[in-house]
């Protein structure tokens, strides 16, 4: 599916009142069931849409079958980005235990998922924004006086090896390039040192 | 009609992070999940949801910079088994038989 620069046209769903929301909600919750067709679940929801109108005293112009597959096929590729995400992330983030969940590895834990999910999400030009932005927050708090100097070379220690992991995990499924993985790696870990 | 989002919201939050293995997700992808079911806003608004989870003990929120990460507690994976009932979240459906 080719994917547009910058947010994109707003689709007729969107465009929706806000008061429409928990019909959308509603709708997709429906489809991720997958108890009922598309069709049936289209049609119940432009139903819903006539209610809605009534109650306000407006019209709502009825959603097409193929304006509501569209919106649909985007929140699905989504919904597979962040399964896929959370499949490749529990090999490389094992559970804590509660002893363990300080607040260091639990934001490594969660750096490395985000960043699985920016590269699974990137279009050949990564730019993991939001991996840069918990992986300054780690370092800034890895770099508190109050964190040893033993437990601070531990953390940026595992923290690189997850990443690289991380990394390669996402290039072997993507089919990543070599060069496009070093550059990636130099890039995440550029940040942490 | 807002109460009604925020209470299904609350409820996909909880589900979201039962669902890691390590049972936590930071906001980003918590604000991401949130929009494949059709919620879309801004990180904010999910902070602000975290919070209410958090004072009523069903998560733990650690601060990472812009971000937070949630991490789902006893009481939380409760309300998810439908043993207790956490008012302001909405109650998972019971299984089907």
């Amino acid at each position: 599916m080719a994917r547009h620069a910058g947010r994109g046209r707003l689709s007729a769903i969107e465009q929706l009142p806000e008061e429409a929301e928990p019909i959308v909600a509603w709708a997709m919750q429906e489809l991720r069931a997958r108890k009922h067709t598309q069709v049936d679940i289209c049609e119940e929801f432009n139903k819903r849409l006539v209610g809605l109108a009534a109650d306000m005293g407006t019209e709502i112009e009825p959603i097409s079958l193929s304006s509501f597959n569209r919106y649909a096929i985007r929140l699905a590729a989504s919904a597979r980005r962040l399964e896929e995400t959370r499949a490749i992330a529990s090999a490389l983030t094992e559970r804590l235990g509660p002893d363990q969940a300080d607040d260091l590895t639990v934001m490594v834990a969660e750096t490395i998922k985000t960043l699985v999910f920016e590269l699974l999400e990137g279009d050949g030009d990564i730019t993991p924004k939001g991996t840069m932005e918990l992986a300054r927050a780690l370092h800034s708090a890895v770099s508190a006086q109050s964190v040893s100097s033993d437990r601070r070379r531990k953390v940026e220690a595992e923290f690189a090896k997850k990443a690289e992991d991380a990394v390669d995990k996402v290039a072997e499924a993507r089919g990543l390039t070599a060069e496009t993985v070093e550059a990636i790696k130099a890039k995440i870990l550029g940040v942490s040192q | 009609m807002d109460r009604i989002i925020r209470e299904e919201a609350r409820l996909i939050i909880l589900r979201a992070l039962a669902e890691q293995d390590d049972e936590q997700l930071n906001s980003e992808l918590l604000r991401v999940t949130l929009e494949t079911f059709g919620i879309s806003r801004m990180r904010a608004w999910v902070h602000g949801e975290l919070a209410y989870l958090a004072e009523m003990g069903a998560v733990t929120v650690t601060e990472a910079g812009s971000v937070r990460v949630a991490q789902l507690t006893e009481l939380g994976a409760r309300h998810l088994a439908r043993n207790v009932a956490i008012e302001g979240v909405k109650r998972p459906s019971r299984p089907e038989a």
